[in-house]
């Protein structure tokens, strides 16, 4: 069959599919700005053609199919790079955060309190009946206790926004597998009839989205379905099935699908979670933790110098002290529990009414009558000491006494009405172990503070010593202060942590380290840490980058070309147009021949 | 390489991008002053700032410290060079008066005038520095040297020789100071026996015989002061003679030191502390000293004093001339003390130099890390600026191209 006729059909063919065309091209210039969107083109075929009179003549132009242009390995590329890029991004917000609290660089932070605090004590030995002296060193060393807590709350509650944001993002996260999973039904539907082109450009913007927050592969199926599964291979979702995860005790877990609950939170690595999860179980814990080595640190090796002095005058009579750390059962759990020396002694100076005449008693933890060790209980320290102090001193028997708190955890040291009592020469750290006659209590950075016997009466303060030959006690005695001045530039032992998802914490003792020292290493790590996040996420910027250039340069919609392609239609489009016209002609003159 | 529309305006933001936040961040280091505004921007160097300005903070200090120790150092010092000038005085005094030539009278004009150093050497030692007591030790609330000067005392008795002889006891109710003089008529041991005479002006003597063996009222010496001449088996020469004072209410009879024996310090490094207080007694000497037995301790400036005061009033030439001794080795160890503390001064102040220096050095290598060179900072700021600019430009002209206008 062929003829004018034949033309006329091959003409109107022609036609529609230059308007087919035409239209591909109007809804990719329209959706030039659509994110994830994917360039679409006709593909025209010839027509099968016809035999006629031993000839074959070809019937005319179809559309075959719209195909979108993609690259499936740069799309995956993509995914992986946008996936590593959200994590660091995220992380370098989050260490922006933690850097800002450790503000080194300004004049208000940590390292300048410890200055403060040290300088405090030397004005101190300087000055050791000076009353205002005394009251700038409570106040450093209450800004100092203040610093530390600031700190740790601060990380707290960082981890708290963590910790809600994995709740918002496991939701996120959910919606969009559930999502995912309607999609891949809309799909495998529509891809009976042909290409589900936008569908799959949206199943893509979800795949991205989903990338962002955590580390996923998918594959697709032959149906048009598709997997999606965490790196570690929990699905997510399977064709029109989707599984939830869920957070639980801060632990992101995955609903299997016989309704188990599977932990999965040490297996993301990547996207959000992957930065939440490091900055909550491995960034964080390490500063909190060398943190609070510090502030403990400060407070034993403060507190240990403070409990050999004595204040301006002894503790007055009808004064109660309590031990500021509590154990119910044995000595040794006391937070600084296994650093007393059970074999050491120290002295108890018993004064009269107007804190004169003092009379020392030795208290020997190794006492024939009631030896003291890490597994004692409280009543038997104080059967130990009240024993000591009435065996050495009949006449003062009574006069300062030992006793367990109410409570039944607490140490508590009172003297009568008539009598004040002081320490000196501890070499068994009981005193500082204990809390009695400390400068901090609170054992890590969360709970350090002044011990509040010396706020109510800075005279209190520990700057001079009891003279162990005279028993005298001299207001202008610093020597204690110069002591304490003096642990700035000393060594002390200590540990620095550290943290790894899904293992326990190791810590590496560190000897002979300064207190000032520690700090500076823990900010300059924060600081290393900080600024290999920020080269990280520099560089995952490059790739991806680079990627979406590759990306776009396959899928995204180009202005120019469409325009050409428009050309190009509408000039095909005419000259059908002028087919037909031509056609019509040659049949005007075969019907006006008649 | 295809170029689409959206390629083009991403690479178009992200050039813009970075170079703002170069620019933001050049603009920063410059209206910062600093190249270290996060601890990310340099986290080594940020260590060595931390450190310096640790160790700027102490040098301040230690600055303040040493400021401290160089204030009651220089009151030491000049507290004990006008001791040492009083006491030239005093000794002085003393040569003249041991001379033969004076009589009774001139030396009991003297006895005001060493009380009236005796006055002055006590107020210096008890110097005050911000309120405390330098001379004190620790005892720095309290003033270190006390006149002992309440009511009515023990007589004491100054004598020579062994400390066994006779002893003063009781309390002395004499309204008014006075001396009593008493001295051997016969040689041989004291006691049962033996002849004493007893004299409060030295011009008119009584004679007494001691029962011996205990203590015993001498007649005619006034109420409450008994004297034990208890034969201790001694022989004493004729004319051998001792004192006994009983003290006016009123007066003075001896200065005791309140203060303790560990000297006030100041931290002048790392575990290096300088004593700038002093124990009161290592220059003054000792309480309770007694002259006869030296080898007890220290002879205390006050005590001898006063026992100026006493031989100079009881007009016996020759105690006075045996006073200077004391007197010169009293100065040798105040000299001795105070070119001690002129040493220790010194040496404050070469630390004080040494510190400057590291100040210097230290604040100059923390400027070298934190702080940026003006100069250079706006130059860079200057390249950024240009590059923004020259981004702005070309990033218009491109996004404005577009095959539509020439259809």
């Amino acid at each position: 069959m062929s003829g004018l006729v034949s033309v006329l059909s091959i003409a109107k063919d022609a036609l529609a599919v230059q308007q087919y065309g035409m239209d591909v091209t109007g809804h990719n210039v329209a959706n030039v700005s659509t994110e994830e969107y994917s360039r679409q083109r006709p593909v025209l075929e010839a027509k099968q053609p016809a035999p006629y009179q031993g000839l074959l003549f070809g019937t005319g132009v179809k559309i075959d199919q719209i195909t979108r242009n993609v690259d499936r390995f740069v799309e995956a590329r993509l995914m992986d790079g946008k996936m590593e890029l959200a994590s660091s991004s995220e992380k370098e917000i989050q260490m922006g955060v933690l850097e800002g609290l450790f503000n080194e660089t300004s004049d208000q932070n940590l390292a300048a309190q410890f200055s403060d605090f040290w300088n405090a004590w030397h004005d101190l030995s300087n000055n050791p009946s000076g009353l205002a002296e005394r009251d700038v060193l409570l106040e450093r060393g209450s800004l100092l206790a203040q610093g530390f807590e600031d700190l740790a709350t601060e990380m707290t509650q960082i981890t708290r926004e963590i910790n809600l944001s994995l709740q918002a993002g496991v939701d996120r996260i959910n919606e969009l597998t559930s999502q995912l999973a309607a999609l891949n039904g809309e799909i495998v539907q529509q891809e009976a009839l042909g290409n589900a082109n936008d569908l799959r450009d949206q199943r893509t913007k979800i795949l991205n989205q989903l990338s962002e927050y955590m580390d996923i592969k998918s594959f697709e199926h032959d149906d048009g379905g598709i997997t999606v599964m965490t790196k570690s291979g929990f699905v997510l979702a399977d064709k029109v099935h989707s599984y939830r995860l869920t957070v639980e005790d801060n632990e992101v877990k995955w609903e299997g699908s016989s309704g188990t609950w599977v932990p999965i939170t040490d297996t993301l690595r990547q996207g959000k979670f992957g930065a939440w999860l490091d900055m909550r179980d491995v960034i964080l814990p390490k500063v909190q933790a060398d943190l609070d080595e510090l502030a403990k640190s400060t407070i034993w090796e403060v507190n240990k110098i403070h409990t050999q002095g004595v204040g301006l005058t002894l503790y007055p009579p009808g004064q109660t002290l309590t031990s500021s750390y509590s154990t119910s059962t044995r000595l040794g759990d006391l937070s600084f529990g296994e650093r007393v020396d059970f074999s050491g002694t120290f002295k108890l100076w018993i004064g009269d009414g107007n804190g004169a005449n003092l009379q020392e008693v030795t208290i020997d933890l190794d006492f024939a009558g009631g030896a003291i060790d890490e597994n004692s209980t409280l009543a038997e320290l104080r059967d130990s000491i009240n024993a000591q102090i009435a065996g050495q001193r009949p006449a003062l028997a009574g006069a300062v006494s030992v006793s367990v708190s109410a409570s039944g955890n607490r140490i508590e040291i009172s003297a009568d009405a008539s009598h004040t009592f002081g320490f000196s020469q501890d070499s068994s750290n009981l005193l500082a172990a204990l809390g009695i006659n400390t400068f901090f209590t609170g054992s890590n950075a969360t709970g350090m503070d002044v011990n509040p016997t010396l706020r109510s009466d800075p005279g209190l303060i520990a700057a001079g010593r009891i003279d162990a030959s005279t028993g005298e006690v001299a207001a202008g005695d610093g020597a204690n202060a110069l002591a304490m001045a003096d642990l700035q530039y000393l060594g002390v032992s200590t540990k620095r942590w550290s943290f790894e998802r899904g293992a326990a914490p190791t810590s590496v003792d560190i000897t002979e380290t300064p207190l000032e020292s520690y700090l500076q290493a823990l900010v300059s790590s924060i600081g290393l840490q900080s600024q290999s996040v920020q080269r990280a996420k520099e560089y995952n910027e490059l790739i991806v980058n680079q990627l979406t250039e590759a990306r776009d340069s396959i899928s995204a919609v180009s202005l120019d070309e469409e325009m050409t392609e428009m050309i190009k239609y509408q000039h095909a489009y005419s000259a059908a147009a002028k087919l037909i016209s031509t056609a019509d002609e040659m049949l005007q003159a075969l019907i006006e021949a008649k | 390489m295809r170029v689409t529309n959206k390629s083009l305006h991403e690479s178009i933001v992200s050039q813009l991008n970075a170079v703002s936040s170069a620019m933001v961040a050049a603009n920063q280091v410059i209206s910062s002053g600093k190249k270290i505004n996060r601890l990310s921007d340099d986290p080594v160097g940020l260590v060595s700032v931390l450190n310096l300005r640790s160790s700027l903070s102490n040098i301040d200090q230690l600055e303040r410290n040493l400021a401290t120790g160089k204030s009651w150092l220089e009151a030491g010092e000049s507290a004990l060079s006008e001791t040492e000038n009083i006491l030239s005085e005093a000794r002085a005094l003393c040569v003249q008066m041991s001379s033969a030539n004076l009589g009774s009278a001139e030396r009991s004009n003297a006895v005001e005038l060493v009380d009236g150093y005796l006055r002055q050497i006590l107020a210096l030692a008890n110097t005050e520095v911000g309120g405390r007591y330098i001379f004190g030790g620790t005892k720095t609330d309290v003033a270190p040297f006390v006149l002992n000067d309440t009511g009515v005392g023990t007589p004491v008795v100054t004598q020579w020789g062994s400390e066994n002889h006779p002893r003063a006891e009781g309390l002395s109710t004499e309204t008014s100071s006075v001396v009593y003089t008493f001295r051997t008529q016969t040689a041989g041991p004291i006691g049962a026996g033996a002849v004493v005479e007893w004299s409060t002006d030295g011009i008119t003597w009584t004679q007494h015989t001691p029962a011996g063996g205990g203590s015993e009222a001498v007649t005619g010496v006034s109420n409450g002061l008994l004297i034990d001449f208890g034969n201790q088996g001694e022989s004493l020469g004729a004319g051998d003679s001792f004192t006994v004072t009983c003290r006016d209410p009123s007066e003075e009879v001896e200065v005791l030191y309140q203060g303790n024996a560990s000297p006030f310090c100041v931290k002048m490094g790392k575990t290096m502390n300088v004593e700038v207080g002093r124990n009161g007694e290592e220059i003054f000497g000792d309480d309770g000293f007694d002259w006869n037995d030296p080898s007890a301790g220290h002879d205390n400036l006050f005590k001898t004093l006063m026992d100026l005061k006493n031989q100079l009033r009881l007009n016996d030439a020759e105690s006075v001339r045996e006073t200077l001794t004391r007197l010169d080795d009293h100065l040798d160890t105040i000299q001795a003390v105070v070119s001690d503390t002129g040493a220790k001064v010194l040496r404050l102040e070469t630390k004080e130099a040494i510190l400057q220096d590291l100040k210097l050095g230290y604040t100059e290598r923390k400027s070298g890390i934190e702080d940026c060179d003006i100069a250079e900072a706006v130059m860079n700021l200057k390249s950024k600026e240009l590059a923004y600019q020259a981004s702005l430009a070309s990033s218009s002209r491109v996004m404005q191209l577009t095959l539509v206008d020439y259809l």
